[in-house]
């Protein structure tokens, strides 16, 4: 698995990152790809964080990438109308695991740190760099929780 | 067996398309729904084949014809074109079997039996054609679910092979 995860993650990051900066519309193939990409991320960490992606290479433009599709304005063009429908919408489905997977990151890696470092160490994450980018990371899911309520 | 149906599956629709064409339309039509179907029933059957017996050793012998090992041909088949197939098939009932069957290769043969596969899958991703990017992203996926609990069950043997060595000491 680590293999994997340094070979390929910082392709799919760049591709993911490239196809947000183009306008959302109806086409399904941009946001299906970008639903793949986000599950990827989210089943490489139900166990762990690797050594990759603890370092700030691979934090940082996996952070930013998730909060840019949580914070991205879908046009209603790109939807459907019924919201039963918008719900089947690839465009908000990778909204959902962009949410899912800062949920996992916040509960599973993040929220721990208010615990005690020790107890972080303890799911993977050894060195005082990663620490830091965690604290950066809780910040601002902090703040983006504090957005929603 | 393997190799044959990899053969039907990725049959392109268009040569029996122009085959039946002076067959008239509804002929045409049918021909086009059952060679999906087919096709799509020969994915399945691989996708059963590969999650049973992929993993049996080619000395094992089998009850049941359909239940052996699968032979190194049929593998090495299975390994060439699975994700030419998975970028060429434009269904996606077909991409989910082989998608599945792709899993289950890879957390068997992955990395000593099959040292190109990330290439394979790199080379899919930097490809400029929007099919085959999303056929290395489908490959991603299945290589990190392969091996999502393998670190938990790394860390559970440790575990239990520490205290199975502790407890025999102390006796």
């Amino acid at each position: 698995m680590p293999k994997v995860v340094s070979e390929l993650f910082p392709t799919l990051v760049a591709i993911a990152t490239n196809m947000l900066t183009t306008p959302p519309t109806q086409s399904q193939e941009i946001p299906t790809m970008l639903h793949l990409i986000l599950k990827t991320y989210k089943t490489s960490i139900v166990i762990n964080l690797s050594t990759h992606q603890q370092s700030a290479e691979s934090l940082v433009p996996w952070g930013q990438l998730l909060f840019n599709v949580v914070n991205l304005a879908i046009p209603k063009e790109a939807v459907p109308e019924d919201e039963e429908e918008r719900e089947q919408s690839e465009w908000w489905i990778a909204k959902k695991w962009a949410y899912a997977t800062l949920g996992r990151l916040f509960h599973r890696y993040v929220c721990v740190l208010s615990v005690r470092f020790l107890r972080c160490s303890n799911s993977g994450i050894t060195d005082s760099e990663t620490h830091l980018n965690f604290q950066l990371l809780c910040k601002q899911i902090t703040a983006l929780l504090r957005n929603i309520l | 067996m393997i190799t044959a149906l990899l053969q039907i599956i990725a049959s392109d629709n268009t040569d029996l398309y122009v085959l039946n064409a002076l067959n008239g339309p509804f002929h045409n039509l049918l021909t086009l729904r059952l060679l999906s179907a087919t096709r799509q029933a020969c994915s399945v059957w691989v996708k059963n084949r590969v999650s049973a017996t992929y993993t049996l050793d080619e000395a094992y012998v089998a009850t049941r014809s359909d239940r052996g090992p699968i032979v190194q041909s049929d593998r090495i088949a299975l390994k060439a074109n699975i994700l030419p197939l998975l970028s060429a098939s434009p269904s996606r009932s077909i991409n989910l079997q082989l998608a599945s069957a792709l899993k289950n290769m890879v957390a068997h043969d992955f990395p000593d039996r099959w040292p190109g596969l990330l290439d394979e899958i790199k080379r899919l991703l930097g490809s400029g054609n929007i099919r085959e990017v999303h056929a290395g992203c489908v490959a991603a996926l299945e290589a990190v679910r392969a091996f999502r609990y393998v670190c938990f069950f790394t860390l559970v043997y440790n575990v239990v092979h520490f205290f199975s060595g502790f407890v025999s000491s102390q006796m």
